[in-house]
């Protein structure tokens, strides 16, 4: 537990930081809503003068304006980004910080076993992360229900919410996997912003192209929101693929980290 | 109870995805229980890649290494309970106090070590308030040695523990380890600078080019008998002159010449008296001129 508890003590400002940002963030877009519903006759002709690329880059369906789970689906595509940011984050220097600081030998030559270590990151980064969708959550559910003074759809609604979580256990994993392999990752926030970006640019691409290729690139868009509210369901194979993956980079990091070699500080 | 704290058996390390690497070939050597055993060698020989195999933070090609009498590989975290280590690098967690690296470190063994804390950062000389990142070098340094030590270990690995510290703090560090030593511990001692091991260990294991080129007892080095010769004389000295049986490290420059020499020394003096000379020297060499040919 030790292990844990020094990790959590060392993560404990960057979860109060998303914590709040979330907290904060959330609810001051959600109150933007009233205008967009508003204006959305207005909102619907602009838009329909647009060429289809664009709306598709940009993720808009002109349904989307006109009630708060639509609103919130399309505020979610970069709420969405911010979780996959802080999870590849978190994954990444959970890992790789112990070669950064030139910590891994004291670390490792102590008499814990390495599957132990490994785990008890992991379950620290999953705390760190649980924090932070409880902030989440609550700041969705509140925010919604505020702008939706006759009620709203709340399965849409919570299949759309519960990806933050499907994202970032995803983008954990994969985190954490990239540092176990490359023990000389010099800067976590710059790979985070390079795959994260290069991810959600990739899942631009694949909606302005409309090509389920590159769709299997982009885990950020394995969760269809327009799907969702249109079938109020997850596509399978893309709910399939994502906890497929997970697990896989969870497997992977885990075999790796318990049987490389310790590189030593140079 | 088995008389060896640590015994490695042709331990082979070679780095890479093909094994193309040399990291250490065939070593083998036993530290005794009680013993303050020095590994040397220059930059690169193999002492941290050995050092690190015993740590189960590399793993073998080939070979085993065992200490305690177990296998230093499947049974690392069970042997790590009674080993200390003190890698060679300086490291810290970002933000993090001396007394909470410390703390953290003492967290991983089961017993109260905060006396020991307390005891040995004051004979280092060590301010425990400080954020371990704006330490100086030295200081860093000896957040690790109080970290290698505080769990009063069995078995004290040190892999070039002595850089960056002055000459005072490492008399009471050398000091320390004495103490640990008469109460039982082992230590093996990893060093490129022989007077630091000359002052320390008992024996030594001499690695070059990843492969052990002898094990020595510190006073059979030195008993070896080996007188270092200057010579200058008034001509020109043939360049195979003194050569022969027992010289070694033999040098010559038109006039002068210098070696090293091991065994009846009338045959020197008569060759010597065979020169008109100017002048002359004869020496106990260093441990480090001893070593010199396994280096060469």
């Amino acid at each position: 537990m030790n292990i844990f508890v020094s990790e959590m003590r060392q993560y404990r400002k960057s979860a109060v930081a998303w914590v709040i940002t979330y907290a904060v963030l959330l609810p001051l877009v959600m109150s933007a809503m009233p205008m967009f519903v508003e204006e959305s006759g207005a909102i619907k002709d602009m838009l329909s003068k647009l060429p289809e690329a664009v709306l598709a880059s940009l993720e808009i369906n002109p349904d989307l304006f006109t009630g708060s789970v639509g609103y919130f689906s399309y505020v979610f595509l970069y709420i969405g980004l911010t979780a996959a940011v802080q999870a590849l984050n978190l994954g990444l220097s959970v890992i790789s910080k112990e070669n950064r600081m030139k910590t891994v030998d004291f670390l490792l030559s102590k008499p814990v076993p390495r599957a132990f270590i490994y785990l008890q990151k992991l379950s620290a980064a999953l705390a760190v992360l649980f924090i932070s969708q409880v902030s989440f959550y609550i700041a969705a559910v509140v925010s919604v229900s505020i702008q939706s003074p006759d009620g709203f759809d709340f399965k849409t609604f919570a299949l759309i919410a519960l990806t933050f979580t499907f994202i970032q256990l995803f983008f954990l994993c994969l985190g954490m996997f990239l540092a176990v392999l490359f023990d000389r990752i010099k800067s976590a926030v710059s790979l985070t912003m390079g795959v994260a970006f290069g991810v959600f640019f990739i899942g631009m691409v694949s909606s302005i192209a409309d090509s389920e290729a590159l769709r299997y690139l982009s885990p950020l868009r394995y969760f269809d929101n327009g799907y969702i509210i249109a079938n109020g369901a997850y596509e399978t194979r893309f709910l399939a693929l994502a906890w497929i993956l997970t697990l896989l980079f969870a497997a992977a990091g885990f075999v790796v980290f318990i049987k490389k070699d310790v590189r030593a500080a140079v | 109870m088995d008389a060896n704290v640590i015994e490695i058996n042709n331990l082979t390390k070679y780095y890479g995805r093909k094994k193309r690497h040399r990291g250490i070939v065939d070593v083998s050597f036993n530290v005794a229980q009680g013993e303050i055993f020095g590994f040397i060698g220059p930059n690169g020989a193999g002492k941290s890649t050995t050092m690190r195999v015993l740590l189960a933070l590399i793993f073998p090609t080939r070979g085993e290494a065992r200490i305690f009498g177990k296998d230093c590989i499947k049974e690392a975290s069970e042997i790590a309970k009674d080993v200390g280590y003190l890698p060679s690098e300086v490291f810290y967690y970002d933000g993090m106090k001396v007394i909470d690296l410390l703390r953290y470190s003492a967290s991983f063994f089961k017993k109260d070590c905060s006396a020991r804390i307390k005891e040995l950062s004051e004979r280092l000389e060590l301010d425990l308030n400080r954020k371990i990142e704006d330490l100086s070098y030295g200081n860093k340094k000896k957040v690790g040695i109080v970290q290698g030590l505080l769990h009063s270990p069995k078995l004290i690995m040190l892999d070039e523990p002595t850089g960056g510290l002055d000459p005072l703090i490492q008399q009471t560090f050398f000091d320390i380890l004495r103490e640990e030593n008469k109460k039982g511990a082992t230590i093996l001692f990893s060093s490129h600078i022989l007077s630091e091991v000359q002052k320390m260990c008992d024996r030594v294991a001499i690695i070059k080019d990843g492969k052990i080129v002898g094990v020595r007892k510190i006073s059979e080095l030195r008993n070896d008998n080996y007188k270092k010769y200057g010579v200058t004389a008034a001509n020109p000295i043939d360049a195979d002159y003194f050569k022969g049986e027992g010289v070694m490290n033999y040098v010559t420059d038109k006039n002068s010449a210098s070696f090293m020499f091991k065994g009846d020394i009338n045959g020197v003096i008569a060759k010597l008296s065979g020169l008109e000379l100017t002048d002359v020297s004869i020496e106990e060499p260093s441990l480090e001129e001893i070593f010199l040919h396994y280096y060469e």
